[in-house]
């Protein structure tokens, strides 16, 4: 039984982000890095065909601050996304 | 550099303001009571108020305000719902319906807490010290009854450690009533560090649970797990002492001031070219009209006024003179009262020399939890501060707005959104100075600062 | 010739998984430094640290094994799990047995960090330090080649190289310290 696909965001805990910029790194086309270091991230539902690689992040991040968790009601999935 | 120092309060004259009502119905009166008159006169707030160096103290409170009724861990709907027909608003800057704060709290578990907030942060803001000094059982009735409300035994006042006046001013109206009046929970007096950010009510609530007086990460936020993980009420003493009112005179009384959105009145701090004083006036009150009850020195014009406090927004001297001092009123401007505050720059002083100023003490203030505002706010200083030199070129400035846009929004807490609101409005509302200033010609007032701005102590705990 | 060969691959897997503590230490000090931040590749550093730490455990099960399956000096489970029970150098071994359980909590904490409180993983974490400092005190009492000039001038080497190195790090602050300032966009983005 196919479950229903959940919209997904990924958000940072900016108290613990310490800005390795590893998730920059994993996840081009969704994180990239302000002139600090420190990771800005698209808002919006996570598309389907980056949710494996979001994932990955999340499990690299060296102080476990990026986290995916379903979406608040209202965000919608984003339309196929483009390099920041 | 000294915080505010504040001379006598004005109150500004209000038209239509009848006198003390009867209590209304829907306060928990459990005996009948003789009906309250009060004397008609300036102000609600300081109708009567003691002059410098005075107190009020609780007899003379008495005379006038009943006994708020015991709290118990049951909360009081009904007390709930009638301070939600008196449309009171929080005062401490985020002006959130306070009927639906205490709600939630009220519906949390047992065991609550209430936080009467007193911490006031703003540099430019003088009035929850002002409350404290003077009229502390004012504010301490209105904490009682609002853990009569919510149903919560413990009340932690929290007082900046630095303002000695207010908090033995408090010790003061506390050893009262334990004399007199034995309040019928807990309640302490708790000195908070001399930090910006530790009124905010995580911070509050982290400090008290015995870390620094740096925000956490919502959720949960204080009204669902705080002090000891139980639900925690904070509020500002002003909304407090607004609650002690309409307990006593009734919700209908409450609204013959104000607006419709936004009743009552409020207190404002005013400050800079006009001496620091505090007035109380109606929500939706003119702001020349305030500004002119704060009696800005002859000859002196302004140019600009900060509305809200440094965490608040600039907005030219023409623009401010009619528009009413209201949320509605103020947005479009992306302005906002905030706390109540009024920073009034002089003609001949630098917007952009006291934004960067400003933005400093912003950096200052800083956590230092979040990166993009432990980095985000010194660089927006630094690059401010060239620009006010005009020593900046058009891609500073370009800089400023790319940075803006970046740091808005990415901190734990609002903190680094205020410097970014701020910088926003100082590059619009001083744009004829910006142009300037990239040609490398600095006002000439830039040699003196206007506005006060204190330095930031080290101290988190 | 079979015994020599399984002390043989004791001895050699204790010096490697003494080895591979301390290069893990060493990059995760390289990983939590800021003024590293900037200049080494995070995901790397993140990537080898964690290797390392593992390759250590796997290393430490071959010492541990080793010893016990070797006939010269006897060893039995009990011997390596529990302190002191062992007739052999029982000091020696104890701080051995110490650096067992420490390695272990470290390793099960860190595969189940998404599933505990950050401030238990965070301070179990900090054992690496008494971790590495118990594993040199091992190899210079328990280790057969502790006597050669070789390995006391190594292990204390590396120990005083790390010690130093966790020093600075304690002592300056790493919250002031930028991670970059107007960095160019910082690393080459290459996609995964």
């Amino acid at each position: 039984m196919r479950r229903r696909r959940q919209p997904l965001v990924l958000t940072v805990d900016a108290i613990s982000c310490d800005g390795h910029g590893v998730c920059a790194e994993l996840l081009p086309e969704w994180i990239r890095l302000d002139d600090w270091g420190y990771p800005i991230l698209k808002a919006g539902a996570v598309p389907p065909e980056l949710l494996d690689r979001a994932r990955w992040a999340v499990s690299n991040c060296p102080e476990l601050a990026l986290s995916l968790r379903p979406a608040p009601l209202g965000v919608v999935a984003a339309a196929r996304t483009e390099r920041t | 550099m000294s915080r505010l120092v504040l001379p006598a309060p004005v109150t500004v004259r209000m038209e239509g303001t009848r006198t003390g009502q009867p209590p209304a119905d829907g306060t928990p009166a459990s005996e009948s009571e003789p009906a309250v008159s009060v004397e008609p006169g300036p102000g609600r707030l300081f109708a009567d108020l003691p002059v410098a160096g005075e107190w009020r103290s609780l007899a003379r409170h008495r005379a006038t305000y009943r006994m708020p009724p015991p709290a118990s861990s049951r909360p009081n709907g009904r007390l709930i719902e009638l301070v939600g027909r008196a449309g009171l608003q929080g005062r401490g800057g985020a002006g959130f319906p306070t009927a639906r704060k205490l709600a939630a709290v009220a519906g949390g578990s047992d065991r609550r807490v209430v936080i009467a907030n007193a911490t006031e942060g703003e540099p430019a803001s003088g009035k929850d010290r002002l409350l404290v000094t003077r009229l502390p059982h004012l504010v301490l009735d209105g904490a009682l009854l609002a853990a009569h409300a919510v149903g919560a035994g413990e009340i932690v006042v929290c007082v900046d450690r630095t303002s000695g006046e207010a908090a033995r001013a408090l010790r003061r109206a506390l050893a009262e009533r334990r004399e007199q009046e034995p309040p019928s929970c807990d309640v302490r007096i708790a000195l908070t560090p001399p930090r910006y950010v530790a009124g905010e009510e995580t911070a509050l609530v982290h400090w008290l649970n015995g870390g620094p007086a740096k925000p956490t990460l919502t959720p949960p936020r204080p009204f669902e797990r705080g002090v000891d993980r139980r639900p925690t009420l904070v509020q500002n003493v002003e909304t407090l002492a607004h609650l002690s009112q309409i307990a006593t005179f009734g919700h209908d009384w409450f609204r013959q001031a104000g607006t419709a959105e936004e009743p009552g009145t409020a207190l404002f701090t005013v400050s800079g070219v006009a001496r620091p004083i505090v007035l109380e006036a109606e929500m939706g009150a003119r702001g020349g009209d305030v500004l002119a009850a704060a009696a800005a020195p002859a000859g002196e014009r302004l140019q600009a006024i900060v509305v809200g406090g440094y965490f608040g927004t600039w907005m030219s001297a023409k623009d401010l003179e009619g528009t009413p001092l209201s949320r509605s009123a103020l947005a479009p401007f992306g302005a906002s009262p905030g706390a109540g505050i009024l920073v009034t720059l002089p003609e001949s002083a630098c917007g952009l020399l006291e934004t960067a100023r400003i933005l400093r003490w912003y950096a200052g203030e800083s956590a230092g939890q979040c990166g993009p505002c432990t980095f985000g706010l010194p660089a927006l200083a630094k690059t401010t501060s060239s620009l006010a030199a005009g020593r900046a070129h058009s891609e500073d400035v370009g800089r400023l707005h790319r940075w803006a846009g970046e740091i808005e929004g990415r901190g734990a807490c609002r903190h680094p959104d205020g410097a970014v609101r701020l910088l926003r409005s100082a590059l619009s509302v001083f744009a004829s100075d910006v142009e300037a200033h990239l040609r490398g010609r600095p006002c000439e007032g830039s040699r003196r600062p206007a506005l006060q701005v204190p330095a930031s102590s080290e101290e988190w705990r | 010739m079979h015994s020599k060969l399984i002390w043989y691959t004791a001895r050699a897997s204790g010096l490697v998984t003494w080895g591979l503590l301390a290069a893990s230490v060493l990059w995760g000090l390289a990983l939590s430094s800021r003024l590293l931040r900037r200049r080494l590749h995070q995901a790397w550093l993140l990537d080898l640290h964690r290797f390392l730490a593992g390759a250590a455990v796997v290393f430490l099960a071959i010492h541990v094994t080793s010893i016990v399956l070797d006939t010269y000096v006897h060893f039995g489970i009990i011997e390596v799990l529990v302190p002191f029970t062992g007739t052999w150098h029982p000091d020696a071994v104890a701080w051995g047995v110490a650096g067992l359980y420490l390695l272990l909590a470290l390793q099960v904490t860190s595969i189940f960090r998404a599933r505990l409180p950050k401030k238990l993983w965070r301070s179990t974490h900090y054992l690496s330090f008494p971790l590495f400092a118990v594993a040199t005190v091992h190899g210079l009492t328990a280790g057969t080649d502790r006597h050669t000039f070789a390995m006391q001038a190594g292990f204390i080497g590396v120990a005083a190289l790390i010690t130093l190195l966790t020093a600075f790090r304690v002592v300056v602050s790493n919250r002031r310290i930028p991670v970059a300032t107007h960095a160019p966009r910082a690393l080459e983005r290459n996609a995964a």
